[in-house]
């Protein structure tokens, strides 16, 4: 006859090897996204040798981009970032520039920078966004339109641009980020080779602290100082790197990031433009793409490319990641629940049976099922369930597996952007990959998991963050 | 059941023990393959890039100063080491993408008489997928006419990378019988979705030309690819195919109507004027957009009138495009233009608003224009 304390032996050491079967499952789908990810950075580092950029550049054909850069309080970095984009190298583009409802001097620093003129513009609304105030137009560069609008939200910003843009693709940029010169170029080379067909585009986003920039260019790539920065260059290459292009070989993948993203225009407009109601406003928006485009049966696919490259301003701070990836994680949830009649779901193909259930039961569920099985682990130890032994074990492979996983991001990174570091910096990085899985992992599952409380008293709050203009100040971190 | 639940988590212990070797061996193997990353492949491409930096000068200095073909090839040979021969084709390609006339026959000679030609070749009928589409591209831009053939047979293979690179290569070729190949395959059945098959076409636009048009009067061709075709005639500004596409004009085909409609204001055909005026009344708004854009760049005065009532039109893009096309035409244009200020509709004084206020911003040093 079993006693009270052996079934809560049994229901413990249950719950425990359940948490440890999830471990192993979770760890494995991204050892499998790996593998994918690294077959398909060789076949595009190999096929990139038999593109011509310059034909591109000089085709009468190569379609007109639109670059929106959405801006809010941003005045410290937004010119650079205007000038950033205006350098790029692309035979038509427009840059829209658009301020929404900043309580800083955003539109004011625009104005100066780029001697604009206030002009009367007719907008059409085909996606939703709030009143537009103002429309500028410079009087030095042809292509720069600035919108000065009422407070919306970034989605709603996003939208703003979409309305007033005429280009065929539109590029979206976050103002605190860089794009690369040709990243342009090589961005639409998926909407030239698959017309029709593609219907968006994501790239690589890196962090740009630590970086030298010049002239809106980075001149030289250098790990930054500090914790913060460094593990979130870690997680950049193994979660976002790695997963998305794995899932971007089946055509499911699910994020095509703010920060650097193309859209045919016309297809975006199709499916209703952004959501403005979301946080997460980048993933919702390519979650019901494909839920669109499966359900009316059309040819398309969503891309996921490693080479054109954006360079970001990652947080420094911990409160500052702890807000970021608080927003991340409700964007998640809403996203998901949103959608969450594809999940399982045939008709939406590898979507709806591989990532849909993926992000749901490992990215959104995950951090709460993390806590669960760190708190029962203490437990089963602390009432003698589990011997320390098993505790020790158990973490070890945790650790371990997860170390292995950020190393191939560190190994993704040399494959597909063909970018070595120096043995110092792959120590430093190596060094991170650790701290990654052994302290910062654990937070950030705290952070996440807390995220549950804040989807349910504060949906749709975005956070501030402080920006560092990209010349930087001398002796301040970042050094962007 | 409680000893069951033991005994499964004495075999998890050891499955954990096993793992953590296993794990500790995959993550020196990963760290070892990083390491040899960083040093071999970092190194070797550092060696490479240095054998490169040593050829170039040659290479530049045979480019500017030896018109003999045999001699520079004699150079090279003697010059370079057998060993570093790989390097030096790719320094012969990365000129041969930059330079043109007597300066690429010299590549061109020494790439055929090294034999890296005949390797290419060997490739092209030999070799995996993706060496196939390689060396298709080098031929190409080496301009190797031997390589015609070859390439022509490439155009049948399956691989969609392999047939682009063939069709790239024939079209820098551009020799008659590397034309030949090109139009045999646009003209065939073959679906190729890529619309880079454009830049094949306009790197030898003139002697595509005749056949863009001979396909536009038949229109027997698919419509994705009288599409493309069409677009193509605007592209390569081909006047001589106004006729054919006015004809598109009166297609069933939204698409093809308004890309007509767009390749006409390309070409420059003065004589397009009436047929865009008339298609103002089409029932696809994206065909009016495009027939009003027209008329504005082939500076049509007499539609004026026609553009000015279009002002009027239901959809905002063909309002837009009729009030800039009136700033392309001189001073009545612009007059036409701005009575329309005075109209009772707010969209259409917006429109007008616009589109003298940015003109009067880019061009005029911004009278009227409020400054913030």
């Amino acid at each position: 006859m079993m006693t009270a304390n052996d079934w809560w032996g049994v229901v413990i050491i249950t719950v425990n090897f359940l948490v440890f079967g999830y471990f192993v499952v979770v760890n494995t789908t991204y050892l499998g996204l790996f593998i994918a990810a690294f077959v398909s950075a060789g076949r595009y580092v190999a096929r990139k040798r038999l593109v011509n950029l310059d034909e591109l550049f000089r085709s009468p054909l190569t379609p007109k981009v639109s670059v929106i850069i959405p801006a809010y309080n941003e005045s410290s970095g937004i010119v650079e970032s205007v000038r950033a984009a205006l350098m790029l190298k692309y035979p038509r583009f427009e840059v829209i520039a658009v301020n929404d409802g900043s309580r800083d001097s955003t539109i004011a620093e625009l104005v100066r920078g780029y001697d604009l003129r206030q002009v009367t513009k007719v907008v059409e609304r085909p996606v939703p966004c709030a009143d537009i105030v103002g429309v500028y137009i410079s009087t030095v560069h042809d292509n720069l339109i600035v919108i000065d609008k009422q407070h919306g939200g970034k989605a709603d910003t996003l939208n703003a641009g979409i309305n007033v843009s005429t280009g065929d693709i539109i590029v979206t940029v976050d103002a605190d980020s860089l794009i690369e010169p040709d990243a342009l170029l090589k961005i639409a080379r998926p909407f030239l080779e698959k017309p029709g067909e593609t219907v968006a585009v994501g790239g690589v986003v890196r962090v740009l602290n630590g970086c030298t920039v010049a002239s809106g260019n980075v001149t030289d790539v250098r790990l930054p100082h500090g914790f913060w920065a460094n593990v979130q260059i870690i997680e950049y290459l193994r979660a976002f790197l790695g997963a998305r292009m794995g899932w971007s070989t089946m055509n499911a993948l699910l994020v095509v990031p703010g920060a650097f993203g193309a859209f045919d225009r016309r297809s975006l407009i199709e499916v209703g433009g952004y959501l403005r109601d979301t946080v997460g406003e980048d993933m919702e928006l390519i979650m019901r793409m494909h839920q669109y485009f499966r359900k009316n049966k059309r040819e398309y696919h969503i891309w996921f490319i490693p080479d054109p490259v954006c360079w970001t301003q990652v947080p420094v701070k911990m409160q500052q990641v702890a807000s970021q990836r608080d927003r991340w994680q409700r964007g998640m949830i809403e996203s998901l629940r949103a959608h969450e009649t594809m999940i399982f779901n045939p008709a939406y193909g590898p979507v709806g049976m591989l990532s849909m259930p993926f992000y749901f039961f490992f990215e959104m569920l995950g951090p709460v099922v993390e806590i669960l099985g760190y708190a029962v682990i203490v437990l089963a130890q602390v009432f003698g369930f589990l011997g320390l032994r098993f505790l020790w074990l158990f973490l070890s492979v945790a650790v371990l597996y997860g170390i292995i996983v950020s190393l191939l991001g560190i190994a993704l990174e040399g494959v597909a952007l063909q970018h070595f570091p120096r043995l110092s910096s792959l120590a430093k990085m190596t060094f991170f990959a650790l701290l990654d899985n052994l302290g910062y992992r654990q937070v950030n599952t705290w952070w996440r998991t807390k995220a549950y409380v804040t989807y349910y008293t504060r949906r749709s709050k975005w956070g501030d963050m402080e920006r560092a203009s990209y010349q930087g100040e001398p002796g301040k971190e970042p050094t962007t | 059941m409680a000893l069951t639940l033991a005994h499964s988590t004495a075999h998890i212990v050891d499955i954990l023990s096993f793992s953590i070797v296993v794990m500790f061996l995959v993550l020196i193997t990963v760290f070892a393959a990083l390491v040899v990353m960083r040093l071999v492949l970092s190194r070797r491409e550092a060696r490479l890039e240095a054998i490169m930096e040593k050829i170039r000068p040659l290479i530049r200095d045979l480019l500017t100063s030896e018109p003999d073909l045999q001699r520079a090839e004699w150079k090279v040979e003697h010059l370079v080491p057998p060993a570093d021969y790989h390097e030096l084709e790719q320094v012969l390609l990365e000129n041969a993408r930059i330079v043109k006339g007597p300066e690429l026959d010299v590549l061109t000679y020494i790439f055929e008489n090294m034999g890296y030609v005949d390797e290419d070749i060997r490739n092209v009928t030999q070799g995996r997928d993706f060496k196939k589409a390689e060396s298709a591209f080098h031929l190409g831009v080496m301009k190797s006419a031997r390589a015609v053939p070859y390439l022509q047979a490439a155009l049948s293979e399956p691989d969609e990378r392999v047939v682009f690179s063939a069709l790239n290569a024939l079209a820098h070729i551009g020799t008659p019988e590397a034309v030949d190949g090109v139009m045999d395959f646009i003209s065939g059945k073959r679906r190729i979705k890529s619309s880079r098959v454009g830049e094949v076409v306009l790197e030898q636009k003139k002697a595509f030309a005749p056949l863009i048009r001979g396909h536009l009067v038949e229109g027997t061709l698919p419509p994705e690819r009288l599409g493309l075709l069409i677009d193509l005639a605007g592209a390569i500004r081909d006047t001589q195919a106004a006729p054919a596409l006015i004809a598109y004009l009166d297609s069933g085909d939204d698409l093809l109507r308004s890309k007509a409609a767009r390749s006409l204001g390309l070409t420059g055909d003065i004589g397009s004027c009436e047929a865009l005026e008339r298609v103002l009344e089409d029932p696809s708004d994206e065909v009016r957009a495009q027939a009003a854009k027209s008329l504005g760049q082939l500076s049509c005065t007499d539609a004026i009138g026609s553009l000015a009532r279009a002002i009027h039109d239901p959809v905002l893009r063909v309002k837009m495009n009729a009030a800039i096309a009136l700033t392309k035409l001189g001073s009545e244009g612009r007059a036409a233009l701005a009575e329309r200020l005075a109209v009772e509709e707010e969209q259409e004084r917006g429109v007008v608003a616009e589109v003298l206020g940015t003109e009067d911003v880019r061009l005029r040093g911004m009278p009227g224009a409020s400054r913030v």
